[in-house]
């Protein structure tokens, strides 16, 4: 596996083709953080995953605090080991959308190999043992595992599919087929 | 699984070859079938008669092009049945393409020449020029179809999965100019494309896992 697969132009190249190509109709299906004509994304990648965050203003700086004090940016979001506890596990699943969702004190999900989310408005709340309460909220992500199906010489063909699914999927709650 | 998925799913398991109950489905999944999300998709076509034979599906659009001005855009699909088997035994170590995978190749070049070629085409469909013709690819077999097996070569499951892998990544790679040349879809992918997103109730297992358990997930921010 080519652990150099990180291409920032190629996921450029995606967003400009998926999001920013759209009219102004269109646009106004898409989540918030997507109205912007320049909207800001974070990525995840590594050996097993490739994620991309798109974030508000706010979120980000929430989770900017996060990382700095507990070293991860998205504290129980998900494990990477498909037998931890959780509240959705993912093997060899593709397109799932999950949406306007708060998972408290859980992890949200146990991601095995070749699966391919998508979260809108995903809320994570965990109090910890300490006391404190860890709480941020996610706008819009993608989430890939790699696999089998899943490699780093086509994840970004899944991640422009997984782009194209969630719009379908906005289209179709705003009743456009 | 929704109803479209049902219906799908039975269609993609039956012994008969279902290519054109199939095709009914594909304007729910036209975004994959594009390559830009559109302003408006104007026109789908289950066929399209031209001088060669019968185009299998065809989506119309408007949509931004490469510099940026939005044009009406045409983009040619071949469908096989999900019956269809993509490749077949060769040797121990190597599969070939079936002839169903070849015509629809042959198939699909030949529309899509004509397509970009026909003045008559263009007019119909108000498309201005040739380059907006876009050359989708080919939608056909399953997952349990990808590489037909012989009694001399009986490959193993793991073995099916990497040949047809290599193999269609050479046609990818050699052939179709990879990455923006002719898509291979399998009809499971039009299925799993059909899901509806969810929207879960608040309910949660009562057994948590310890706080330590939930924070200590591996994750590593590397941009």
């Amino acid at each position: 596996m080519d652990f150099n697969y990180y291409d920032n132009t190629k996921i450029k190249e995606i967003i400009s083709r998926r999001f920013l190509s759209a009219d102004n109709e269109t646009i106004k299906l898409f989540p918030k953080v997507l109205e912007n004509h320049h909207p800001a994304w974070k990525t995840i990648h590594n050996e097993k995953l490739f994620a991309i965050f798109f974030l508000s203003n706010e979120e980000s700086q929430i989770i900017r605090k996060i990382q700095t004090k507990y070293n991860i940016p998205f504290p129980g979001l998900y494990s990477m080991n498909s037998e931890s506890p959780a509240l959705f596990h993912f093997k060899n699943s593709h397109f799932t959308m999950i949406q306007d969702l708060t998972v408290k004190d859980f992890r949200a999900f146990s991601i095995g190999q070749d699966s391919s989310i998508v979260i809108k408005n995903f809320t994570v709340d965990i109090n910890t043992e300490n006391k404190e309460r860890i709480f941020y909220t996610i706008s819009l992500a993608y989430i890939l595992s790699f696999g089998e199906e899943i490699t780093t010489e086509n994840i970004y063909e899944h991640l422009d599919s997984l782009i194209a699914y969630s719009i379908k999927n906005w289209r179709q709650t705003a009743g456009i087929s | 699984m929704n109803e479209h998925q049902n219906k799908l799913f039975a269609l993609i398991e039956s012994e008969n070859k279902t290519e054109l109950e199939c095709k009914a489905f594909l304007k729910f999944s036209r975004d994959l079938l594009v390559k830009t999300t559109p302003y408006r998709f104007v026109e789908e076509k289950e066929e399209y008669i031209n001088h060669l034979g019968i185009s299998d599906y065809l989506i119309v659009c408007d949509a931004k092009d490469t510099t940026g001005i939005v044009a009406r855009q045409a983009y040619i699909w071949e469908t096989k049945a999900p019956q269809c088997f993509l490749f077949e035994a060769d040797t121990a170590n190597r599969v070939m393409p079936t002839k169903d995978f070849i015509s629809a190749e042959n198939q699909l070049l030949h529309y899509y020449d004509e397509c970009r070629e026909s003045g008559v085409f263009r007019t119909e469909f108000g498309i201005l020029e040739p380059k907006d013709i876009i050359l989708g690819g080919i939608i056909i077999g399953s997952q349990k179809r990808k590489v037909k097996t012989t009694k001399e070569f009986n490959y193993s499951p793991i073995e099916i999965d990497k040949l047809f892998k290599k193999a269609l990544n050479l046609r990818k790679t050699y052939l179709y100019g990879h990455p923006n040349g002719i898509q291979v879809i399998l009809w499971d992918t039009i299925f799993e494309f059909l899901g509806d997103p969810i929207t879960p109730k608040q309910n949660q297992p009562s057994t948590l896992p310890s706080v330590t358990d939930i924070l200590d997930d591996g994750t590593k921010i590397t941009k």
